[in-house]
């Protein structure tokens, strides 16, 4: 029992005065141990949680049962809104389907297109969540924090997601950006409309993947190869910016 | 010498300690906690309301991304154990999953409204988790401060005031026990350590959010906010127009990116001051509805400016409630 936390009277203590200071020493530990958990996850919270210390993932990792299960660490929760990184622009997933799993796309007419978020307001989470997940895998698939088998599980649920819905076999799951004007337009770059911040070369696609459902009705998923990856085309001109400012 | 030094630490533990338990044991009037229930119950179903729009899409198990999918996912970005159970894991689209949606709404009502108060908190918590941990990657701004409002206002006599418990089982001492089970005993004591914890807790969140902020340039640059605005699919309103301003337009937001991050980092500091306080928690208006304005996040503005209840006195709220029917039994310091 910590000395300072003893029931403050210096009379002669009751009975019950002597229960209530023991009731007072477990609930002050008790509110030690809380508060220390909670301070512990919330300091550890960072943009995708990759500046902890080993010290504070270690700790958040043995908190987890009583933080992660009641949900006092707000891990995935961007409370910053935007660093103003390319990452942070606008979002969403477009998925195109196509009838048949066993042609390829380029054989096939396009049965439909579905965009997540498609619709709903602005002032309401539900249009949010779309923009969330479309985030999560664009941040898994730009160059320096790559990772194919976060980008091609959310493609894959994704994907079969809109098929099983529609009745198709295909898709192409794309994720696309729309980067964001500043604001001096005297910034932007040639080939971007300083009158049109909806215009579509300000759009461009992070991820693009097939999925298609296989014989065993498994759903399979193959990223297409991005535009990084792939060599540049011998032209004689200089190459166009492929971003709207000069600092993005 | 030893002994005096013994003294001095003697009367220093001593101090600490009355410090100590004035803070967290001293009791307190429970009307605060009970308007505040009132408030976070309302938010909680006007959260589920707003969880229904896309119910079959998200939460269904055969939903865009399946239970598997989401453990998955879990184990390639986490570390450790999830501790994340969900019965939502289990409901396809379905009339049953409507049916549980409809019960958690009804939950949260019931909490707002005071009607086994302790019970249908829990209840509330227990559904809120549960749309959390089917998907924590979309969990949105106002899960986790609903979570611990909703577990300290399950700690605190909530329903003592302002309740159909304070009327069904509040002023008959046959009923005591019944009444501490529900929540709706006065039990001034737990009050003030529940008010103290979301007082605290809210504190820390405050300044999570102000740190988290200073990782990114834009909030240095004071540019932040003109990215929000920027972002032509999220943003709930065009205030591009601001750029027309030329210099003073961006000095503008300039002056709302820094204010932002500057009252989150204040704020868990200056509500501790005895002048610090009104003046943070009247800026936390202004703050707030310019954040809303600015993301769109509504319920979760709200839900902060409700939890700034938490920072008032008791004597704010009891202009608008009638005095209950039994005599108060709370000394005057603790109803003060």
């Amino acid at each position: 029992m910590i000395a300072g936390m003893q029931p403050t009277s210096s009379k002669p203590a009751g009975s019950s005065e002597s229960n209530q200071g023991l009731l007072r020493s477990i609930a002050s530990l008790l509110i030690c141990i809380h508060l220390f958990c909670v301070a512990v996850v919330l300091a550890a919270n960072s943009p995708g949680n990759f500046r902890r210390s080993p010290l504070q993932g270690r700790l958040v990792s043995i908190f987890a049962a009583f933080t992660r299960l009641l949900h006092f660490d707000p891990e995935f929760t961007p409370y910053y809104y935007t660093l103003g990184r390319p990452l942070d622009d606008d979002t969403w997933l477009v998925i195109d389907l196509y009838p048949s799993g066993e042609q390829p796309v380029a054989q096939q007419q396009l049965a439909s297109s579905i965009q997540l978020p498609d619709g709903g307001s602005n002032w309401l989470e539900n249009r949010r969540r779309g923009f969330q997940l479309a985030k999560l895998l664009a941040a898994s698939a730009d160059p320096p924090s790559e990772n194919d088998d976060i980008t091609s599980e959310i493609a894959r649920a994704v994907g079969g997601w809109a098929m099983r819905q529609s009745g198709n076999g295909r898709a192409v799951v794309r994720c696309m950006r729309r980067y964001s004007q500043p604001f001096d337009l005297a910034a932007v770059n040639a080939g971007f409309p300083a009158d049109r911040p909806t215009d579509p070369a300000y759009d461009t696609t992070v991820y693009e993947a097939d999925v298609w459902t296989d014989e065993d009705k498994q759903v399979q998923v193959q990223k297409r190869a991005s535009r990084a990856e792939v060599a540049p085309r011998q032209t004689g001109g200089a190459a166009p910016a492929t971003t709207p400012t000069v600092n993005k | 010498m030893a002994t005096g030094a013994k003294t001095d630490f003697t009367e220093l533990a001593e101090d600490f300690g009355q410090k100590w338990n004035r803070f967290w044991f001293a009791p307190a009037n429970p009307l605060p906690v009970c308007v505040l229930r009132i408030f976070v119950g309302m938010l909680a179903a006007a959260h589920f309301l707003e969880l229904g729009q896309g119910l079959n899409v998200w939460y269904a198990s055969d939903g865009v991304v399946p239970p598997a999918a989401v453990r998955r996912l879990l184990d390639l970005t986490s570390s450790g154990v999830e501790y994340r159970y969900s019965y939502l894991d289990g409901l396809p689209v379905s009339s049953a999953l409507v049916v549980i949606h409809v019960l958690a709404i009804l939950a949260s009502l019931a909490f707002a409204l005071g009607l086994l108060t302790r019970i249908s908190g829990l209840l509330t918590l227990a559904a809120l988790l549960a749309y959390i941990h089917r998907l924590p990657q979309i969990a949105g701004h106002v899960e986790p401060v609903l979570s611990f409002l909703i577990f300290y206002l399950c700690i605190a006599p909530s329903g003592a005031r302002l309740s159909l418990d304070w009327r069904l089982f509040g002023s008959s001492k046959s009923k005591a026990t019944l009444a501490w089970i529900v929540g709706s005993s006065d039990a001034p004591e737990v009050a003030n350590v529940a008010l103290r914890l979301t007082q605290v807790h809210l504190a820390m969140f405050y300044a999570m959010m102000g740190l988290t902020k200073l990782y990114g340039d834009a909030w240095w640059e004071g540019s932040a906010v003109w990215i929000l605005l920027a972002q032509t699919q999220s943003r709930p309103v065009d205030l591009t127009g601001i750029r027309r301003w030329g210099q003073i337009g961006e000095y503008l937001i300039n002056f709302w990116t820094h204010g932002i991050v500057y009252f989150e980092l204040a704020f868990g500091i200056l509500i501790w001051t005895r002048i610090g306080r009104p003046i943070v928690l009247w800026l936390s208006v202004l703050i707030w509805v310019s954040v809303i304005i600015a993301t769109g996040h509504v319920l979760f503005g709200l839900t902060m400016l409700a939890a700034n209840a938490a920072f008032l006195p008791a004597a704010v709220f009891e202009p608008f409630v009638r005095r209950p029917r039994v005599p108060e039994t709370l000394p005057a310091a603790a109803a003060a």
